[in-house]
């Protein structure tokens, strides 16, 4: 408790959900939940993913987060077709947990409109201010310290 | 600390025992901030369970518990009631107490034992701990019968502890045998139990001791109704949980009590308690299950109205309410509810209605 709480500057973030969206060298985006997501969840105990080839919609349930006391649905930030997952986290959330920008993805998508979709995400330059701005958002409801 | 480190590091916490150092619930170390988390439906948890902790775990070996001497893995590793526990000195646990105790208030504080050679000893260590740290907060105990007589009762007593829990858990003599007793190598007594169970009642006062009651563990409901009149007549709290297996124990492959049946005892149990209903109002069939609730219409209704009935059993705040809400204790955020953390909504009683089925036994 009393971390810091990093967004790293590769990837885009939904503004609700905290979900964030890598693009790879390969044209496909990575899918994770950021430190915050986490916060406003706790620890992952269960996580259940969509199989590999099904259609996901932006801002549409994909999967379910569950941890010890919560659970929450896993909004997809963008669309596309689902082309892995993450098996490793589905057995052992822990990974998340650990490492929620690195072993800890969960999805990859062939996006279907990246170009429009990212622009509804956050990152870039809008970064810097919109985090601090979540950060102090999360300390008035009292999720974080 | 989050509740996945501590799980992965057993060999770090190894030689970490009470009463230098105390388990907490994962739910009281969300609601202290000692791990971050919310709780499903924005409820609180108004009682800071705790829980002894030491390198053997727990001696007792009841076939149902997850720190059975029996179960496999390191004693930090095990989970009690489905529930991790992550281990931290009482010293912090007690200054996080005294903080929110400042900052918003602590509903109460239960200190459980495990049965062990220390368990006596160290409960008074850590109430006293907790005590000092926050004196107006209401302490509970949480027993191992076993490991208690008269004059420690009294002890406890004198430290701040005033309502005694007993897990009594099954509820006869035959079943309490089989589960943690000498049919299951483990060390307990019915017989000495009741003695504990009536000495506590006696110095602590009416309704300020009570026993915890598990549904599901082979039990007929006709046992469950026999003993809720008993306990009531004694002037004793009846604090039902509901049975989950634990991967591990000797009932891991045991079913859980169907919610149809956790409903009605719920009901009829708040219906004895709260509405003075007597022991010929209820029927059972030849397999001991409720099979006919006479009882008025209003009387019933008012019971499922006021949502009480479904709600945790557990120990009260300063005023006089429940304060011990064990929130997602007995199942998993994403199962139906089986004990509510909070008072259920118009909605949540709507779902009640559906699971009860209680027009198979009741006509208005």
């Amino acid at each position: 408790m009393g971390a810091s709480y990093p967004f790293p500057a590769d990837r885009w973030y939904d503004r609700s959900t905290h979900m964030w969206a890598c693009p790879t060298p390969e044209g496909e985006i990575l899918v994770g939940i950021d430190l915050l997501g986490l916060e406003s969840l706790g620890d992952l105990a269960y996580l259940t993913l969509p199989a590999e080839g099904t259609q996901v919609s932006r801002s549409r349930p994909a999967g379910s987060l569950e941890a010890a006391k919560m659970t929450g649905e896993l909004i997809s930030p963008v669309s596309g077709v689902v082309t892995a997952r993450n098996t490793g986290a589905e057995k052992n959330p822990a990974l998340v947990n650990h490492d929620p920008f690195g072993q800890g993805w969960m999805m990859k998508i062939r996006p279907d409109h990246w170009e429009k979709e990212s622009k509804e995400l956050v990152g870039g330059p809008d970064l810097g201010v919109w985090s601090q701005q979540e950060i102090l958002r999360y300390k008035e409801q009292g999720w974080i310290d | 600390m989050t509740l996945a480190q501590c799980a992965d590091n057993p060999a770090e916490d190894a030689g970490k025992q009470s009463p230098d150092y105390v388990r907490i619930s994962a739910a009281a170390a969300m609601e202290l901030r000692l791990v971050r988390g919310r709780f499903l439906r924005d409820c609180s948890c108004g009682c800071i369970n705790l829980l002894q902790n030491y390198d053997v775990s727990c001696t007792a070996n009841c076939t149902y518990c997850g720190l059975a001497r029996t179960r496999e893995g390191e004693s930090v590793d095990k989970s009690f009631i489905r529930v991790d526990w992550p281990l931290y000195p009482t010293s912090l646990v007690a200054e996080k107490v005294a903080e929110k105790e400042a900052r918003s208030g602590v509903g109460r504080v239960c200190v459980s034992q495990v049965h062990h050679p220390r368990a006596y000893p160290d409960l008074i260590a850590i109430s006293q701990a907790i005590h000092q740290a926050a004196p107006a907060v209401p302490l509970s105990a949480l027993v191992s019968a076993s490991t208690l007589n008269e004059e420690r009762l009294v002890e406890v007593k004198d430290v701040g502890v005033d309502i005694i829990g007993v897990g009594l858990d099954a509820v006869t003599p035959e079943l309490f045998s089989n589960t943690r007793g000498k049919g299951a190598k483990g060390p307990h007594s019915w017989e000495y139990h009741w003695k504990m169970i009536r000495a506590a009642r006696r110095l602590f006062g009416p309704m300020k001791v009570n026993c915890h009651i598990m549904v599901g563990l082979g039990e007929t409901d006709r046992d469950l109704m026999e003993l809720f009149h008993n306990l009531k007549e004694e002037q004793i709290a009846a604090y039902l949980f509901s049975f989950n297996p634990e991967e591990g124990t000797a009932m891991e492959a045991a079913p859980r009590a169907p919610l149809h049946r956790l409903r009605r005892v719920q009901l009829v149990k708040n219906l004895v308690e709260e509405h003075g209903l007597p022991r010929e109002a209820v029927g059972f069939n030849d397999a001991g299950e409720i099979a006919r609730l006479e009882a008025p219409e209003l009387m019933v209704r008012r019971a499922i109205a006021g949502g009480k009935a479904f709600m945790t059993d557990g120990c009260p705040d300063r005023q006089g309410e429940m304060t011990c809400n064990r929130p997602y204790g007995s199942y998993r955020p994403g199962e139906p509810f089986r004990d509510y953390p909070f008072r259920p909504e118009a909605d949540d009683l709507a779902v009640i209605g559906k699971e009860m089925r209680l027009e198979d036994i009741w006509r208005p």
